[in-house]
C-alpha cells in the first residue's frame, strides 16, 4: 500500500509539475505584457512603465520568475494580480469555491444520469431505451456547452424565468455535455462486462436477474469506469470557463478570460496550477479507487 | 422417457449458429443417472454446443431443434426462471477454462456463496461453501478469502468444481476440465470429480481417448457434428469399429518410426461444407462407393456404430 501510494504521489507531483510549467511557457510566450499598452501611450513615461515592471518582477528573465513563483507557490502565495492589485490566491478562493461547486453538482447529475441510462440500456440491448439514449447521445455529442449555455441563456430571457439564475442555467448547460460521453463508455463497459465468461459461468450456475447485475456484472464494468472519473471530472471544469461567462456565474472562468485578454501574468499562471493540481487529485482518488476495488492490484500474487 | 434410470435425454439434436454453422447435426443419446459417459471428438466438432444445449445455455441465436429432457422434461419449453432453478442444482457445468469461470473481483468463498444460494439452508450458505472447499482438499481457511488470480490453475479447477458440487447437481457437464492442467492436476481432478460426484450423472467431455478409457464407463465419438460410433469405454477404445475412432486412436500412439504422432490426413467439415454421404469419408481410409452417396445409419447412444462398413 505504501509503495502504491508513493508511486501515485510521485506521479501526481510529476503531472502538477509539467502542466504548471506548461502554462507558465504559454503565458510567457504570450507577446507583451500587462503594461504593453501603457508603453505605447505618448503621455506615460518610459521609465514610470518599467518602474511598474519591476514591481511585479516582469522585468526578470521567465525562468528565474518561475523558479520564484514556484518556491511561493509552494508556501502557498500564488503572487499577486496587476489588475486587481491584490493577492491572487485572495483573489481566487472565493471564485475557486463557485467553479467547484458547478462543477461538483454537474459532475453528480451527469453521472447520476449516465449510469441510470446506461443500466437500463445495457439490460435490454437494442430495446426501446437502448435505441433512445444512442439517438440522445448522438445529437448531444455535436451541440458544444457554449452553444448549448447560450441558447440556455437566450430561452431564459425570452421566456422570462427570472428565477432561473447563472447556477441552474450553467448547470443545464453543463450536465448534458459531459453526460453522452459518459453513458457510451459506461454502456459499453456493462455490455463488456454482461459478455464475460465468468458472467456465463455465474449463468450456469443458476445466478440471474438482478443478483447477476448487481453482484457480477456492475462491478466488473465499474473498473473501466472510475479512471473516468477524474478525467470527466477534469473535462466539466474546463467546460465551466466558458459556460460560466455566458451565463454569468462569477467562478474562476470570467477570471480567467479576463487575465489573459489583459496579460494579468500571475492570474494565469495560478490557474493553470490550480487546474492541475485538481487533475493530479481526481486521477489519485480515482487509482485510490481502483486499489480498492480490484485485488488484482492491490495484491499481485 | 418411461425409463427410471433415465437422468437426461437428447433427441435428434441439432444447433445451427447464425453463420451458418450447423455444430450439433442430429445427435440422439441418453444419460442414466450415475453413470460417466465421455464425449470424445477432435476441436471443434460440437462438444461443448452439445452441452450449453443439455444446460440450457446456448446463445440467443442459435437455433435449435430436436429435444432436450432433464428428468423427463424439455429443456426447450421451461421458462427463464425454470432453467434456473434447474441449472445448479439439476445440471452442473464444469468449464474448460479455469480462470474464466470465476469473477476476478470476487473471493472464491463469496463465488460459490452465491452458486449455493436458494439451494441450501438458509444461512447455511458460507457453512456449505467451506464444506465444498475442503472436500476438494482447498483449505478453506487458506482459499476461502482468496482472489482467483492467486491461485493455480489445478487449484482453480478444484475450486470451480467445489463450486459446481456445492449445489449438489444431478448431472455434471465436465467440459475439457483439465485440458489446461498438467497430468499430476489432471489425475488430482478427475480423482475428485468422479469421486464427488458419485450418485450424480457425469457427462465427461474431452478430445483424449486415454482420459476417457480410465474414466469413463462410456464413451460416445463424435464426428463434425454426429456421434458415429459409441459403446463401452473399453469395447469403443479397444476394439474401435468406426474408422474414425480407429485413427482418433492411432493419433494418441507414436508412430511405429521415428516416436512422431500420426495424424489424421485432410481435415473436418467446417461451415456449411458438409460433404453428401458420410461426413467422415473425404478423410476414411476405407471407403467404399457408398459412403460418398448416402448417409450411414445415425447412431444411438447404445452399442453402436455409423459406418457403412459395419451394415455391411
Ligand atoms: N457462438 C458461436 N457462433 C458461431 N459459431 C460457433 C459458436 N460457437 C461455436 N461455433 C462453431 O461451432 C463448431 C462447434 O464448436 P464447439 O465449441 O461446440 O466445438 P468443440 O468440440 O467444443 O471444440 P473444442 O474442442 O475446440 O472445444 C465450431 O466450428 C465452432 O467454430
Ligand atoms: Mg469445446
Amino acid at each position: 500500500m505504501a509503495w502504491f501510494l508513493a508511486r501515485r504521489l510521485a506521479h501526481a507531483a510529476a503531472l502538477l509539475m509539467a502542466v504548471s510549467a506548461g502554462t507558465f511557457a504559454l503565458a510567457e510566450l504570450a507577446p507583451g505584457d500587462y503594461f504593453a499598452e501603457l508603453r505605447t501611450d505618448p503621455r506615460v513615461d518610459a521609465a514610470a512603465v518599467e518602474t511598474l515592471r519591476a514591481r511585479y518582477g516582469l522585468d526578470r528573465p521567465p525562468l528565474a520568475r518561475y523558479g520564484a513563483w514556484m518556491a511561493a507557490a509552494v508556501r502557498g502565495d500564488l503572487g499577486v494580480s496587476i489588475a486587481y492589485n491584490m493577492p491572487v490566491t485572495e483573489l481566487l478562493r472565493p471564485r475557486l469555491g463557485r467553479t467547484l461547486e458547478l462543477a461538483g453538482v454537474s459532475w453528480v447529475l451527469s453521472w447520476m444520469a449516465a449510469l441510470g441510462l446506461a443500466m437500463a440500456a445495457a439490460m435490454r440491448p437494442g430495446g426501446w431505451v437502448d435505441r433512445g439514449t444512442a439517438w440522445l447521445v448522438s445529437a448531444l455529442l455535436v451541440v458544444p456547452e457554449l452553444l448549448l449555455a447560450a441558447l440556455l441563456v437566450l430561452v431564459a430571457a425570452r421566456t422570462g424565468v427570472p428565477r432561473l439564475g447563472g447556477f441552474s442555467l450553467a448547470v443545464a448547460a453543463l450536465a448534458p455535455g459531459a453526460a453522452p460521453v459518459l453513458l457510451r463508455h459506461a454502456r459499453a463497459a456493462l455490455r463488456e462486462a454482461a459478455g464475460a465468461p465468468f458472467v456465463e459461468a455465474a449463468r450456469a450456475r443458476g445466478i440471474g436477474g438482478g443478483r447477476l447485475w448487481a453482484v457480477y456484472i456492475f462491478p466488473a464494468a465499474a473498473n473501466p469506469m472510475v479512471s473516468l472519473f477524474g478525467l470527466s471530472f477534469a473535462g466539466l471544469l474546463s467546460g465551466t470557463l466558458v459556460v460560466e461567462a455566458v451565463t454569468g456565474w462569477p467562478g474562476v472562468g470570467p477570471l480567467f478570460l479576463e487575465a489573459i485578454a489583459s496579460r494579468d501574468f500571475y492570474v494565469i499562471a495560478a490557474v493553470g496550477l490550480v487546474a492541475a493540481a485538481l487533475l493530479a487529485a481526481g486521477n489519485l482518488a480515482a487509482d485510490l479507487m481502483l486499489y480498492a476495488l480490484d485485488p488484482r492490484i492491490r495484491r499481485p500474487r | 422417457m418411461a425409463d427410471a434410470g433415465s437422468l437426461a435425454a437428447v433427441r435428434e439434436l441439432r444447433v445451427e449458429y447464425p453463420n451458418g454453422k450447423s455444430a450439433v447435426d442430429g445427435v440422439t443419446f441418453t444419460m442414466r443417472r450415475g453413470e460417466v459417459a465421455g464425449l470424445l471428438g477432435e476441436s471443434g466438432c460440437g462438444k461443448t454446443t452439445l452441452a450449453l444445449a443439455l444446460a440450457g445455455l446456448l446463445p440467443r441465436e442459435a437455433r435449435v431443434s430436436g429435444g432436450v429432457e432433464f428428468e423427463g422434461q424439455a429443456i426447450g419449453g421451461r421458462s427463464e426462471a425454470e432453467l434456473r432453478a434447474l441449472r445448479g442444482s439439476g445440471i452442473g457445468f464444469l468449464f474448460q477454462e479455469p480462470l474464466g469461470a470465476f469473477h476476478p473481483l470476487l473471493n472464491l468463498r463469496r463465488q460459490i456463496i452465491e452458486a449455493v444460494r436458494g439451494r441450501v439452508e438458509r444461512g447455511g450458505e458460507r457453512a456449505a461453501a467451506e464444506v465444498a472447499l475442503e472436500a476438494v482438499g482447498l483449505s478453506a481457511r487458506e482459499f476461502g478469502r482468496a482472489w482467483p488470480h492467486q491461485l493455480s490453475g489445478g487449484q482453480l479447477q478444484r475450486a470451480q468444481l467445489a463450486q459446481v458440487m456445492a449445489a449438489r447437481p444431478k448431472l455434471v457437464l465436465a467440459d475439457e476440465p483439465t485440458a489446461a492442467l498438467d497430468a499430476g492436476a489432471e489425475k488430482e481432478l478427475l480423482d475428485l470429480l468422479i469421486g464427488a460426484g458419485r450418485g450424480a450423472g457425469i457427462l465427461l467431455i474431452s478430445h483424449e481417448p486415454e482420459l476417457l478409457r480410465r474414466w469413463a464407463g462410456r464413451v460416445m465419438v463424435m464426428y463434425a457434428g454426429r456421434l458415429v460410433e459409441s459403446g463401452a469405454a473399453a469395447r469403443v477404445l479397444d476394439e474401435p469399429r468406426h474408422p474414425y475412432t480407429a485413427a482418433l486412436l492411432a493419433c494418441g500412439r507414436p508412430a511405429a518410426e521415428g516416436g512422431r504422432l500420426a495424424e489424421i490426413p485432410g481435415r473436418a467439415p467446417e461451415g456449411r461444407e458438409r460433404p453428401v454421404g458420410c461426413a467422415f469419408a473425404p478423410r476414411c481410409p476405407r471407403r467404399m462407393a457408398v459412403c460418398g452417396e448416402r448417409e450411414p445409419p445415425a447412431v444411438e447412444g447404445g452399442v453402436e456404430v455409423s459406418c457403412w462398413l459395419d451394415v455391411a
